[in-house]
């Protein structure tokens, strides 16, 4: 994709998710054609629409496309649905007695197609990837913190499944799948993030304190840097993981640095933004709790860093992930 | 000079290339690049073995490729000057702040110093026959630069500098200094400074070496009485300091941020490596920090590409200055908590090497301009906010 293709890409994208009202975003992908993008150019096409929801707090069923953008190998034609572990765990489905049971979360799932669950248990810790059917389990709305998402609950126990993948086949595609879903997350967070530090940016260089203007004070500059600095970090590490050898560590990198740069973010621009940013009236709180909820799906930060942690101690190294 | 062709011509040829011809050379003579200390080395001992290695990576060609043909360098991008320090530094061959040195002063006496004074001084810096140090901070001019008092006021064919220089490093070892000083009247803030590439040798200079909290004889006091300095040794134009300075602050964050993220993690390597898998609390201080060095990382890489452009940005630059800060002291308040005890109670070569490199992090937020100074920076030029009365 050359620069002129992908702004034009970038220009599409800002334009429908800023024109297209809530719910109606994912007709408007589908009649775009963003699946055909995202299968010929998954980084621009992530990077793009996820930058653009962010930007303009929208959101779409284009997470479930991005994580199930190889699942054609697994013999399965798309458009589908893909049940996310709930915050805390690391698999939405868990096996016995050939049956599966599904505890899970789909956030702005699209209407009647099937849905893929990853899910582990006994036998010899078996781990498959299956596709249900939406009528044999029961889904229920969670408005949650942030109801614009459109998130279900999933859950319930069902024989009828098919198998796509078995052990490490399952395993490879799940952590191929979360390390794209996650990208799409830190590139959507990281555009909520920097709303948020242009609106404290845009308050304290306006609101006046004491005589002078708050933006003057060296307490308050410095809180507005802390977030750029650690938002720009995450930026940077979301970008440059698309090239790394090792996707999934990268990925789970972008992630851990993105959850670091949120809770820098959140606490100090809504510090900044003080009262005002308080009120339902002010947008602030939208794309704070945007941020917030987004971080932790796919595992957050919180969660990530031991588990990245460990895999350094497996492999007694720290890898380059970006080259010169 | 023998052995160049050796390892090819890079002149217009890859990093990746040169990496490898690198990465070859070194593997082969691995046993003739490793330091002869295993603990943390004193002073004398790492500085002679990091004369040693750069006279071998100069006479190989190494030393010399990223670097104009009129200072003894063989051209080519100077992204392979940060390759060099990467691979070098990332296996523990050489100290990452002895490396520093060519990098911290070698760009501005290039940029900056008459072309017939460059072409003599740089070539032995760059073969390590040579050790050169920085006398910017005195002791009323830390972060705040443009109060220094040091004075140099003209005479005939000379110019004489009077006053007190402070933590300049390896001094005491050191051949060249880069002195700044007032040349014009107090009050005058940074456009009445200048700057002079000094011989160590000159009579009135005197050296007092301090101990560091690391216990390390890095840094010292450095006197100058009525010390007389060549007019051609004047860097740029009198009242030019302050962008020689600006200067050597920007190329600090191109190839030396990039050899001390390698050396980061290579550290980090070692201790995941002599960590407990099932250690849940040592696998986050182990995530975090590589998280944080990564991090930087991606952030330098735009840099070093601008650097080797000649395109320096300091004050996003500000930005990289205090990841790396952040991450430094991450990686070793981590090796802390993963070696048990080691660093606080043990007498080892090993708790000798962290110990020092754990107190040494601790300067990391103050060296090369203080974090508070850096954000102040980012705050007012990058975020454009309100002006501070």
């Amino acid at each position: 994709m050359d620069a002129d293709e992908l702004k034009l890409l970038n220009e599409t994208l800002l334009g429908l998710a800023t024109s297209e009202r809530d719910g109606q975003l994912t007709a408007a992908l589908d009649a775009f054609g963003w699946r055909d993008v995202l299968a010929a150019h998954p980084e621009e096409a992530v990077s793009a629409l996820f930058d653009a929801q962010g930007r303009t707090g929208t959101w779409s069923a284009a997470l479930h496309d991005v994580l199930a953008a190889d699942v054609q190998a697994l013999g399965i034609a798309g458009p589908v649905s893909v049940i996310l572990p709930r915050p805390g765990s690391t698999r939405p489905g868990a096996l016995q007695d050939g049956k599966v049971t599904v505890d899970g979360i789909l956030l702005g799932p699209r209407d009647e197609t099937a849905m893929l669950v990853v899910a582990a248990g006994s036998p010899h810790r078996e781990r498959l990837a299956v596709a249900v059917e939406p009528q044999d389990l029961q889904i229920e709305r969670r408005q949650g913190l942030d109801p614009g998402l459109g998130a279900y609950a999933v859950f319930g126990t069902t024989g009828q499944m098919r198998v796509l993948a078995k052990g490490d086949g399952a395993d490879g595609w799940w952590e191929a799948a979360q390390a794209r879903g996650r990208l799409a997350l830190c590139r959507q967070i990281v555009a909520a993030l920097s709303v948020m530090i242009e609106q404290a940016r845009s308050h304290v260089s306006e609101r006046a304190q004491f005589g002078r203007l708050v933006g003057t004070f060296q307490a308050v500059r410095h809180k507005l840097v802390e977030a750029h600095v650690a938002t720009t970090a995450a930026a940077c590490s979301t970008t440059t993981a698309w090239e790394s050898d090792d996707l999934p560590l990268a990925a789970a990198t972008a992630k851990v640095v993105t959850g670091q740069a949120v809770g820098v973010t959140a606490a100090n621009t809504q510090q900044l933004l003080a009262g005002v940013g308080f009120t339902a009236e002010h947008p602030f709180h939208r794309f704070m709790k945007r941020a917030v909820v987004l971080e932790r799906m796919l595992g957050s930060g919180a969660e990530l860093a031991p588990e990245l942690g460990r895999r350094l101690v497996e492999r007694g190294e720290a890898p380059r992930l970006v080259q010169l | 000079m023998s052995g160049i062709e050796e390892v090819g011509d890079f002149g217009t040829g890859s990093t990746a290339a040169f990496r490898d011809a690198l990465v070859a050379w070194i593997d082969d003579r691995r046993s003739e690049l490793e330091p002869p200390y295993r603990d943390h080395g004193a002073t004398e001992e790492l500085l002679s073995h990091q004369r040693r290695v750069q006279r071998l990576l100069f006479d190989h060609g190494f030393m010399r490729w990223g670097w104009p043909p009129e200072v003894g360098g063989l051209g080519g991008s100077p992204l392979f000057r940060a390759v060099l320090g990467e691979e070098l530094t990332g296996r523990g061959l050489v100290h990452s702040a002895a490396f520093s040195m060519t990098e911290v002063l070698g760009p501005a006496v290039i940029e900056f110093a008459d072309a017939t004074l460059a072409a003599e001084v740089v070539p032995p810096m760059l073969r390590g026959d040579e050790t050169w140090c920085q006398g910017f901070s005195e002791p009323e001019a830390g972060s705040d630069l443009g109060s220094l008092r040091t004075t140099a006021v003209r005479d005939g064919g000379a110019w004489v500098l009077q006053g007190q220089k402070l933590w300049t490093s390896w001094a005491h070892h050191a051949a060249r200094c880069i002195v700044l000083a007032r040349t014009e009247g107090p009050g005058t803030g940074s456009r009445g400074i200048s700057a002079f590439f000094v011989d160590m040798d000159s009579p009135g200079i005197d050296v007092h070496p301090l101990d560091t909290m690391a216990g390390v004889d890095e840094f010292c006091e450095t006197f100058f009485d009525e010390v007389r300095v060549p007019a051609d040794r004047l860097l740029g134009g009198q009242g030019q300091g302050w962008q020689v300075a600006q200067h050597i602050l920007a190329c600090e964050r191109g190839p030396i941020f990039w050899q001390r993220a390698s050396w980061l993690l290579h550290h980090l390597g070692e201790i995941a490596d002599m960590a407990d898998a099932a250690d849940v609390a040592a696998n986050r201080l182990i995530g975090l920090a590589f998280a944080e060095v990564s991090a930087l990382r991606a952030r330098s890489r735009s840099t070093q590409r601008q650097v080797a452009a000649g395109d320096l940005r300091a004050a996003e630059s500000s930005i990289d200055k205090i990841l790396i800060a952040a991450a430094d002291q991450a990686v070793f308040d981590a090796a802390r908590y993963v070696l048990p005890g080691v660093v606080e109670l043990d007498d080892s070569p090993l708790a000798d090497r962290y110990r020092k490199e754990w107190a040494y992090s601790r300067a990391a937020t103050i060296y090369g301009g203080t974090s508070e100074i850096q954000r102040d920076i980012v705050a007012s030029r990058l975020l454009n906010l309100p002006k501070v009365l």
